[in-house]
């Protein structure tokens, strides 16, 4: 326990740094301002933001606090036009919607908006607690954690993704198979020799990371905007209201905030699912548990507050897998994780030990952003709505020259653009396909650790393919991550 | 139709990158396995899927109108466009072009589009370039 005091108050000296404080609050401030914006979510900021983080070679504690307040910032900002617009800004919001509209449309809109700013406060603080609570024991158990389990437990994710993401699982193994390709272009550490460059002196070292996200989460993104051609949505002019609770209405919903922040926590931790199950699961619960009157679904104050704290509390969970195991559970903590490697730094349960300042650093900022975000929501909150109306001729073309100034900054390189543009296509006709593009990012992201787990295990067994399912652990996760993809196919056949 | 189109893709692009796999010359290997398996096997996994899909399509996706694909077409050969041009023309004029049209294409008014492309190409262009030192591309300008 005083080991992980000490750690957290380094933590807190590496956070409290002044850039390192800067960047927390901009990108606290961008990710509100981009989750209110109708059409473009937490994870497209991270992806525009990230070849500009890595051009500016920042230090790659400080990279990750400016990214990850951009992604939890982004949840605070998803709820305003969900409560305002009754638009949910990003999936997680829908639930936000049910209770949080109605209040709106009785001009209780700016006691709404504050009751979820505490709760979204709670939910990313309670997390960040139940987080430096659980971080020192699960990087403990992780350094049971040999190449052969490492493989299995990287198996064992994509099956969790392709066996809950509700598309077709063979649409998601392709998908990540296609990932796992992408990964191998470019020289082979272990052997020097050319994979798939087709003699392109820039696939040398492989397709850049950044170009993909950029390709994938930008321009995508707006094709699939020219598609819809967004309609667009006009501001309900209804009064907002008192915009702070009393201290009754708080404490009336203090104990749902804290079950949601609970429940958003263990459901951002777990891989595969995230903050759009959380925010579903929290207001069902508090349903069952809280509302004797029946009144949730027309604008009471616990059930909008309730999936909006586990919303956030979600998105800060879902960082633990991520930091700790190396397996990302969402797109945008895929996204992190790639820009750790982008630094050659690898996560797992080594990175508490080997590199303190990186999580620690982190997990200090959590804290620091969800100071800087209920400062900013609540006082300021008016300054976020007038970014709804935003007229889309302004935002959608500013996205395309944001992308495409960052794909050139990271190399200056034009086949990056070429290639992003194409990723930008691949992106789009996948979403329309039904080939999900999340394994596929995971592939990319893991696919160079999981081949260099294989040929490590397999060089130390001297070539035996059974040495990955030896252990006990590798054993249970190649047996859990079949009867994922397989199970409710079997259940089928048998009935 | 698109899962059949979806899958034989699928089995192409797969089937190709097994073949490249397969036919690497390996001049010394550091390990049992080498480079060339774990390609060779994620291609595979891709071509069974690919199968799968193919042979066993389900119906659901749902494509856009020829007027609004043309239209989808329209804006890529403009990103493809603005990449070519960027390096050559620089980053001002090109960026500019790009945000006027694109305001126009999502409804902007002329004289809005024009004041847009050339403030937001300027702003861009202090943020990135002056702002944060990243050079961008100066083409005729500089």
């Amino acid at each position: 326990m005083s080991g992980t005091l000490k750690s957290l108050s380094a933590g807190f000296a590496v956070a409290l740094t002044p850039l390192n404080l800067a960047l927390a609050a901009i990108g606290a401030f961008v990710g509100t301002a981009v989750g209110a914006l109708p059409g473009i979510g937490p994870l497209n900021a991270v992806a525009l933001l990230l070849p500009l983080v890595y051009a500016l070679k920042l230090p790659p504690e400080s990279a990750l606090i400016v990214l990850a307040a951009v992604y939890y910032g982004g949840g605070y900002g998803g709820r305003i036009a969900a409560i305002l617009l009754n638009v949910p800004g990003d999936p997680s919001s829908v639930m936000t919607t049910l209770d949080g509209y109605p209040m709106a449309r009785r001009g209780e809109g700016g006691l709404a908006l504050s009751i979820t700013a505490i709760g979204s406060f709670i939910g990313g603080v309670g997390a960040t607690v139940l987080m430096i609570l659980a971080a020192p024991a699960i990087a403990r158990a992780a350094l049971a954690f040999g190449p052969a389990e490492y493989v299995a437990l990287m198996v064992f994710a994509f099956a969790l993704l392709a066996g809950v993401g509700g598309t077709r699982p063979a649409k998601s193994i392709a998908a990540a198979a296609f990932g796992l390709l992408l990964s191998t272009v470019g020289t082979d550490s272990g052997t020097g020799i050319e994979r798939f460059t087709f003699g392109e002196l820039e696939l040398l070292d492989g397709v850049d990371f950044t170009v993909v996200v950029i390709g994938l989460f930008a321009v995508a993104e707006v094709l699939t905007l020219i598609e819809e051609r967004a309609a667009r949505v006009s501001l309900v002019s209804t009064p907002l209201g008192r915009s702070f609770p009393a201290i009754g209405q708080i404490l009336h919903t203090l104990p749902t905030m804290l079950r949601a922040a609970l429940v958003g926590f263990v459901v951002g931790v777990l891989p595969g699912t995230g903050a759009s199950i959380a925010a579903t699961l929290s207001w069902t619960l508090e349903r069952r548990l809280v509302d004797r009157t029946g009144t949730f679904g027309t604008g009471d104050i616990r059930g909008v507050a309730a999936p909006e704290t586990a919303d956030n509390a979600a998105q800060t969970g879902a960082m633990v897998p991520m930091l700790a195991l190396g397996i990302p559970g969402s797109g945008t903590t895929a996204v992190l994780l790639g820009a750790l490697m982008l630094y050659n730094i690898t996560p797992g349960p080594l990175l508490f030990i080997q590199r303190p300042e990186i999580v620690w650093g982190l997990i200090a900022s959590f804290v620091v952003g969800n100071v800087v975000l209920l400062a900013l929501n609540l006082p300021l909150v008016g300054l976020f709505i007038r970014i709804l109306a935003l007229p889309p001729w302004a935002l959608y073309p500013a996205v395309v020259a944001c992308a495409f100034s960052g794909v050139w900054a990271v190399n200056n390189s034009v086949l990056d653009l070429f290639l992003a543009i194409a990723f930008g296509v691949l992106g789009w006709a996948g979403k329309k396909a039904g080939v999900p593009l999340l394994p596929m990012l995971l592939g990319l992201v893991l696919g160079r650790l999981i081949e260099d787990n294989i040929r490590r295990a397999l060089a130390l067994s001297g070539g035996e393919v059974f040495v990955l399912f030896a252990s006990p652990i590798a054993l249970g996760l190649w047996l859990f991550a079949f009867g994922i993809l397989f199970a409710p196919r079997l259940l089928q056949r048998l009935r | 139709m698109t899962d059949r189109i979806v899958g034989t893709l699928f089995i192409l692009v797969g089937g190709a990158a097994v073949f490249l796999a397969v036919s690497w010359e390996v001049p010394f290997a550091g390990d049992p396995v080498g480079p060339r398996v774990f390609p060779a096997v994620a291609g595979s996994v891709f071509v069974l899927c690919g199968a799968a899909i193919g042979f066993a399509p389900r119906e659901g996706a749902r494509w856009p109108s020829l007027r609004c694909l043309l239209l989808l077409v329209a804006a890529v050969l403009w990103l493809v466009a603005y990449a070519a041009m960027l390096r050559p023309l620089g980053f001002l004029p090109t960026t500019a072009a790009v945000l006027a049209g694109g305001a126009l294409l999502f409804g902007a008014r002329l004289i809005e589009a024009a004041a847009y492309g050339i403030l937001g190409s300027v702003a861009l262009w202090a943020l990135i370039d002056r702002g944060l030192d990243i050079p961008l591309p100066r083409g005729v300008i500089g």
